[in-house]
């Protein structure tokens, strides 16, 4: 077990041009922690793990594990286990001799290979699987085997680069599941890259949001959800995304840009000039509220989901609808008319750069 | 500690404590880890055998070969040979042109070797896409006739040149016997012996030899061809010959250029067949019999590498140029 | 009409496969016919069982030492060329290094070298070796000869195994040269057979060298030993004994070829069409 500090780390593909696809990425990560990287498509995100795995080349910058740098370590020296998207199960192996390769390298001895294998086994559940080879294994169960195979050989670090994509809807449940017990019992750090929020707030004890080779934010996935640094965070993070409006911010007072521009609201915010207001489509209010801004809309889509219901709403104040959730029993009539409310102490407010501007005090409209 | 953003100047200083680290910065980093240095240099030890074998007894013996080639070394004189520049191409003596490239037989050993390649390719090329065609329909025992046209490519040419000189044979040979029998021909043909014939059967065996491996690779362009083209055209009532024109042989052409590459290099530098079948008859002599008879036979190691030189030339000049003219990329880039 | 139409279509396709048939299988069949013959003449119909051409091809010459020869020689070609060119495709496949296009290109540049371009060279490294006479010198050529396609065709097969694979063999501490043992060739051994058996058949067949470097009647190989099956003058070729000794080799490659048949074509293919 160790913990990771990156400094500045840099990825370059050489190519015919050029692509920087991890630029000057700075982060701590404590001994023992669960670490999720999201982000989009693209973002760098597996790059990143590669590189800590040492099968990606680092361009420019250091890795330290503890205090050791590992830049110039193979995957071996570093001490990592690593569980990838498509299981790359060795297919001529038995589940067995998938777990025990590692160890087998190491000419550890056949009673404590077989040991080791066969508790780790009993602790995923596949004990019953070892003769098998890796074809006669369902989608879940090699997804333990290469689950196990990262664990026999006690790893300083875990690094998962989407181990449950590959899996249906209620087996990615399960096993999010099991793989955070797994933790809690182990208690290796582990890195885990993932593009599914859900994952990334269910399991992490600190997320870090990529995004084209940046780290956008990081933190706990209670601080990312209730105080995104930016505007893509904030638009990232939460499902259905987050609702953004243009407007006018002078000190503590904003003003919209439409409608009625010539209203003031009192805001939680310090700000002067162009800014975007962003408020979670959850907490948005049908019924009139202290320190909430009223605005008139006509409904144009209803998208049921059963526990909730989406309510798209064309309004003056934005070319995008606003998304409201509301709870699912309600049955409103598509082209009707709409009065919301967007309580101002749970929304956000950005800068003209995107960047988040800190919160103070509590509002109260004027 | 927890930096929450790297977007703000504060979140970039990192406390002083921590001075040492990033001391390698300074450093101009090659880009390239100890790991994958390490990797590199295992990866060239994995080339090593692979290598030093192809250099030594390849490119060695190639390099030997041009510098014979301007020596008068002979089989029983390997070292003591003189070095007399290009006296084995072409020299003036005394009022007389002497030389490979004066000589008559070379020259009709170059015709006969392009005659031999253009007729057997191309008719091995146009029989293997038929037979191909002929695989690549469904039909019971499908597989076993694909396994038996094989055979022919599978055994050695020396057999194959002795069971079709048997069935030429002039007296007792089936050919003459089954021809006759048709009242094709009135009297038995020597067909290996008549230099109107020679050649022609030459290129025959050649082809029968040769049809599987274009019918194979042929075939294996067709099975990879996407089906809704076919069905597009089904659908609008193509008559099927045109189906083939337009669409089946624009599409398979890139794999039958590769193939007729391969066959041309074979056909190029034939020699077992001929040797087998006519010996060292000048009817029938291609390039590499000539520069193996002078070499071997006569024993004259200077002038036969001089004229395996030539050989050299020639089938790599053709290639490259059929490889040029039919615009093949031969770039080995592939990626995993 | 349409069924008519249909029908004939139909027969005229079996025709059409009846006459493929006979064309390629003809000349095996006048061969067996030839070979269990005692007297002469052609005949279209097996009429004895008469194994006398058989038995003198064996005593005629040492046509078993041959044999031996032969299998000899295919199989050390067979194991050296696999052994090398294993590690060079893995090499050339799977690790980024510079040059590695340029390497590919002179490895398929070198299979295109006419033999008889080489012969007079290897001839003198022949002898310089001590190998004159001698069944290493066709070990060595023929290894040459059948290294370039050998690591042509298994680079392309190690190309198509997943990189995961081999990260995730990384990872649990392979070295490359266990990665090749352990992880790819359990992997690639069809593609091993196929690559074994294309380098197996061109050694096997092979006829040039093995007619220049080797002299004495016991160290032949087969294919010479057929071409050097004679009577007393050229008008009396012993063709009994020769479609015997023929039949003799064939055999074993007509049943490499109906076992493995799939796995040749792949490998042809896997050498060509990508190429
Ligand atoms: N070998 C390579 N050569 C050049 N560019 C590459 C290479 N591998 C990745 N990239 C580029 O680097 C960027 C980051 O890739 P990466 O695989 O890390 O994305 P990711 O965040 O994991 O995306 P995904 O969620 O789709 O897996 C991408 O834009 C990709 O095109
Ligand atoms: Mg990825």
């Amino acid at each position: 077990m160790s913990s990771i500090e990156f400094v500045k780390l840099e990825k370059v593909y050489k190519g015919l041009s050029d692509f920087c696809a991890v630029k000057g990425v700075d982060l701590q990560i404590n001994e023992g922690e669960f670490v999720v990287f999201v982000g989009p498509s693209g973002c760098g995100k597996s790059t990143l793990l590669r590189m800590i795995a040492g099968l990606e080349d680092i361009s420019g910058g250091e890795l330290y594990f503890g205090d050791r740098c590992v830049n110039d370590l193979s995957p071996k020296e570093r001490g990592i286990g690593m569980v990838f998207q498509s299981y790359a199960l060795y297919p001529h192996m038995s589940v067995f001799d998938n777990m025990a390769f590692g160890l087998t390298l190491e000419k550890g001895s056949r009673e404590t290979i077989k040991e080791k294998v066969e508790e780790v086994a009993r602790i995923l559940q596949i004990d019953h699987l070892l003769d098998r080879k890796p074809k006669a294994l369902s989608g879940g169960q090699r997804q333990r085997v290469a689950i196990g195979r990262a664990i026999v050989r006690q790893p300083n670090v875990f690094l998962f680069d989407e181990p449950l994509s590959n899996l249906d809807a209620s087996l990615r449940v399960q096993m999010r599941i099991e793989i955070t017990k797994l933790h809690q019992r182990l208690k290796t750090t582990s890195i885990y890259v993932t593009h599914d929020q859900v994952e990334a707030m269910t399991m992490a004890d600190k997320i870090v949001v990529l995004n084209q080779g940046r780290i956008m934010q990081v933190g706990s996935p209670l601080q990312i959800y209730n105080e995104p640094a930016n505007t893509f965070v904030a638009g990232f993070m939460g499902s259905p995304t987050m609702n953004f409006i243009d407007v006018e911010a002078m000190d503590e007072q904003l003003s919209l840009r439409t409608g009625q521009a010539n209203r003031r609201f009192l805001m939680p915010f310090r700000h002067s000039g162009p800014a975007t207001l962003g408020i979670r489509p959850e907490h948005i209010e049908l019924q009139p509220q202290a320190d909430a801004i009223p605005v008139e809309t006509r409904i144009s889509v209803v998208e049921h989901l059963g526990n909730e219901t989406l309510l798209y709403l064309a309004t003056d104040l934005c070319e995008q609808p606003l998304v409201v959730a509301v709870s699912g029993e309600m049955a409103p009539e598509i082209g009707s008319e709409l009065t919301i409310y967007l309580p101002l102490e749970r929304s956000h407010l950005f800068d003209a750069q995107g960047d988040a501007v800190k919160r103070q005090g509590s509002a109260s409209v004027n | 500690m927890d930096i929450s953003t790297v977007s703000g100047p504060q979140a970039r200083s990192l406390p002083v404590n921590r001075s040492p680290r990033g001391a390698l910065q300074g450093k101009k980093r090659t880009g390239l880890s100890g790991f994958s240095r390490q990797r590199i240099r295992t990866a060239w030890l994995f080339l090593l055998p692979m290598i030093l074998g192809l250099a030594c007894v390849a490119g060695w013996p190639l390099l030997r070969t041009f510098y014979l080639g301007f020596t008068d070394s002979s089989l029983s004189n390997l070292d003591g040979a003189n070095f007399i520049g290009f006296e084995n191409y072409l020299v003036y003596d005394q009022g007389e042109w002497y030389g490979i490239l004066a000589d008559s037989l070379w020259w009709r050993a170059v015709g006969n070797t392009v005659y031999i390649t253009l007729l057997s390719v191309s008719l091995e090329t146009v029989l293997g896409v038929l037979v191909a065609l002929i695989l690549h329909a469904k039909f019971p025992g499908r597989g076993l006739v694909r396994a038996a046209i094989l055979i022919p490519w599978a055994i050695p040419t020396v057999v194959s040149a002795k069971m079709w000189g048997w069935m030429l044979h002039d007296q007792y040979g089936v050919i003459n016997d089954l021809l006759m029998s048709l009242h094709l021909i009135s009297s038995p043909v020597a067909w290996t012996v008549n230099p109107d014939t020679v050649l022609g059967t030459i290129v025959a065996v050649d082809v029968w030899k040769t049809t599987p491996f274009m019918a194979l690779l042929t075939l294996a362009a067709l099975q990879m061809l996407p089906k809704d083209c076919y069905e597009a055209a089904r659908v609008d009532g193509i008559h099927p010959i045109k189906v083939f024109f337009k669409v089946t042989l624009p599409l398979i052409k890139p794999a039958l250029v590769v193939a007729v590459v391969f066959r041309m290099l074979d056909a190029l530098r034939i020699f077992d067949l001929i040797y087998i079948l006519t010996s060292n008859s000048e009817d029938t002599m291609s390039i590499s019999i000539y520069a193996r008879q002078q070499l071997i036979d006569f024993q004259q190691v200077g002038y036969g590498s001089a004229a395996s030189t030539l050989v050299f030339l020639l089938v790599f000049g053709l290639t490259l140029g059929y490889i040029f003219a039919t615009r093949l990329k031969f770039d080995g880039s592939g990626d995993h | 009409m349409k069924a008519l139409k249909r029908r004939t279509g139909q027969v005229l396709f079996a025709l059409a496969v009846l006459a493929l048939l006979i064309y390629t299988i003809f000349p095996f069949y006048i061969a067996i016919l030839t070979s269990l013959q005692g007297g002469e003449g052609s005949f279209y119909l097996l009429q004895d069982f008469d194994f006398s051409n058989y038995v003198s091809v064996f005593r005629e010459q040492p046509f078993f030492l041959n044999i031996l020869n032969s299998a000899l020689v295919s199989f050390g070609t067979v194991a050296i060329s696999l052994l090398i060119a294993v590690t060079a495709s893995y090499a050339l496949a799977r690790v980024h290094f510079r040059g590695r296009t340029t390497l590919l290109l002179t490895v398929l540049g070198v299979s295109m070298f006419p033999q008889v371009a080489v012969l007079s060279g290897m001839f003198e490294l022949v002898r310089l070796l001590g190998l004159y006479n001698n069944l290493g010198s066709l070990v060595l050529s023929y290894t040459v000869f059948s290294l370039p396609f050998s690591v042509w065709i298994l680079t392309t097969f190690m190309r198509g195994i997943p990189k995961d694979l081999e990260e995730a063999a990384i990872v649990d501490g392979a070295t490359p040269w266990q990665i090749i043992t352990r992880i790819f060739m359990p992997v690639l051994w069809p593609a091993l057979v196929t690559t074994g058996l294309l380098a197996f058949i061109g050694a096997w067949n092979e006829f040039m060298f093995a007619i220049t470097f080797i002299l004495s009647n016991e160290q032949r190989t087969v294919p010479v030993a057929i071409s050097m099956i004679s009577g007393g003058s050229q008008y009396e070729m012993p063709w009994g004994p020769i479609m015997a000794a023929s039949v003799i080799v064939t055999v074993p490659l007509i049943l490499l070829v109906l076992v493995f048949q799939r796995k040749i074509v792949e490998g042809l293919t896997a050498g060509a069409v990508k190429g």
